[in-house]
């Protein structure tokens, strides 16, 4: 999969819990591991809106393309 | 209509499809002593073995049908009918079909008779229905996937 997302990386940053990132986005635990463990398909613009609002960051710094 | 549940055709359908398996079963099993009362009733002029023969081999595909067909209805009841299983049943209810449609093309030449006209237009439909099927289901399992896994 050449789109990487790198949300444990941001979350370290900000020290945030899984639980505590999942109960603020509105996702379950199950969703939000499989889109750290790189097993999601897609992402919809809504969640990558929470994501991004609550860990205060670009979409550029948890969605990396490799080659 | 409700199919699935209780207290709906679902349980009827279930009903139905198991006392179609057990006299299947009744039935392939005692096809020697069946089809020797047949010839003694009817005064029959046709050849013992090869009809013995042809009914095995198109019952037993039958009953595998039959078979498949409890599964599937089996995981519509559990509400999870999007199954790689029910895909794979679709294909063996389709090869069933053409095992039996190819075998009465060939028995058509012995057995004269309009039934094995009729047994070949259904068995047909159901061998390429069963294709399809099978076919459309993997797409829908697909999808299914893909939405599951959109976050």
């Amino acid at each position: 999969m050449p789109i990487i997302v790198n949300l444990d990386v941001m979350m370290a940053k900000r020290k945030m819990s899984s639980s505590e990132l999942s109960e603020k986005i509105g996702i379950s635990m199950a969703n939000l591991s499989i889109l750290k463990t790189n097993k999601g398909k897609a992402i919809r613009f809504s969640t990558l809106e929470a994501i991004c609002r609550e860990l205060d960051c670009q979409p550029g710094d948890i969605l990396e393309y490799k080659d | 209509m409700k199919i699935t549940g209780k207290k709906s055709l679902g349980k009827f359908i279930e009903i139905c499809l198991i006392l179609l398996m057990i006299v299947g079963i009744i039935i392939v099993l005692g096809l020697p002593y069946f089809l020797q009362k047949y010839v003694e009733l009817t005064n029959s002029q046709i050849e013992y073995y090869p009809s013995l023969a042809t009914l095995y081999v198109s019952g037993i595909p039958a009953l595998i049908i039959v078979y498949q067909f409890i599964k599937i209805f089996h995981t519509l009841g559990e509400d999870n009918p999007f199954q790689k299983s029910n895909v794979k049943s679709l294909k063996i209810i389709s090869i069933c079909s053409f095992i039996i449609t190819i075998e009465y093309m060939i028995a058509i030449f012995f057995i004269k008779s309009v039934f094995s006209i009729v047994i070949i237009g259904v068995f047909a439909i159901a061998w390429l229905g069963g294709y399809i099927l099978s076919e459309l289901l993997k797409k829908a399992i697909d999808y299914k996937e893909e939405n599951e896994l959109t976050i």
